[in-house]
């Protein structure tokens, strides 16, 4: 009996990576910056907007912080995971606003993902790409479910608006991660 | 903000500015023109909605005159007693109907493009 409770004391650290901290500190900060990015995109849903489509997109930020933290895979899930608990907080889940927001979460994170690997470009320059492809595929999203003139009416005036505000949340992402990067030395 | 990002955002300014135009003449040269379906006792006519014009059909109760001008069709004269139809004005957009019932003759719009009457979220 004793045996295996301490055999079972020594497995997890034997699957935890070399610094046994360090798994729970990447599980602890991507907890809360999910927790952070609905709470944001429930929030975000609440203002009003003077252009249907146009947000401020400050989910995207923490999406964005994970991304250059902790890499596109854990960045990919957070996504998905964060769009399905805004549309069940919202009540639009499996609605087509949940398609719209769907499609403008995956193409984001996985055009974010490919511009981190250009060399050169920095986190205020991924979250361009990342809200300039967000609004881009809601738009081809939004004109296959509706079918109509309209959506292309929009396309200029949302992409365009898209280029500020992605500004505005890389700025808001790089002092995050800088924060971030120099609490982890203190602590 | 670096040199590559100056360049991200202003190839992605230009690709904004090209969106609306590039597909508005791409669907421009896919959509058709709408017709005007006149349904009657006597049976089915098809006018285009883009050509100004006129024709009587005879319903069930006398003749009804539909007019045909720049790009929208109204019911100017009926033999019907409300004259429901007349008061309808003239539609232009596909799905939209002009019904009178006393002669059983209904105008529709047909064409490719619906558009959506409301929104809700």
């Amino acid at each position: 009996m004793s045996s295996m409770q301490s055999s079972a004391d020594t497995l997890p650290a034997a699957v935890a990576t070399r610094r046994p901290g360090a798994v729970a500190r990447t599980v602890a900060e991507d907890g809360a910056l999910l927790a952070l990015a609905c709470v944001l995109g429930i929030v975000e849903s609440w203002v009003p907007s003077p252009v249907p489509g146009v947000r401020l997109g400050l989910a995207n930020a923490a999406i964005l912080v994970v991304l250059v933290r902790s890499g596109w895979v854990r960045a990919f899930r957070l996504s998905v995971a964060r769009v399905a608990l805004v549309g069940l907080a919202t009540g639009t889940l499996l609605g087509p606003v949940c398609a719209l927001s769907i499609s403008g979460a995956v193409a984001s994170v996985s055009c974010m993902a490919a511009a981190r690997r250009i060399p050169g470009l920095s986190v205020v320059g991924v979250s361009v790409v990342g809200a300039f492809t967000h609004v881009a595929a809601q738009l081809i999203a939004a004109s296959v479910l509706v079918a109509s003139g309209a959506v292309v009416a929009l396309a200029t005036p949302a992409l365009l608006s898209s280029l500020p505000l992605g500004l505005a949340t890389g700025a808001i992402a790089g002092a995050l991660v800088s924060r971030l990067e120099g609490m982890h030395r203190r602590v | 903000m670096t040199r590559a990002d100056r360049i991200a955002f202003v190839v992605l300014a230009c690709a904004a500015l090209l969106a609306t135009p590039v597909t508005a003449a791409r669907e421009h040269r896919s959509s058709s023109g709408s017709d005007v379906v006149v349904q009657g006792p006597d049976g089915t006519r098809r006018l285009p909605l883009d050509a100004d014009g006129s024709c009587t059909v005879r319903g069930l109760r006398g003749r009804v005159v539909i007019a045909v001008s720049s790009g929208s069709v109204r019911v100017v004269e009926s033999s019907c007693r409300d004259q429901v139809c007349v008061h309808a004005g003239s539609i232009s957009r596909p799905g939209q109907a002009i019904a009178c019932i006393p002669n059983g003759v209904i105008v529709t719009v047909e064409g490719e493009q619906r558009e959506l009457d409301a929104v809700v979220r």
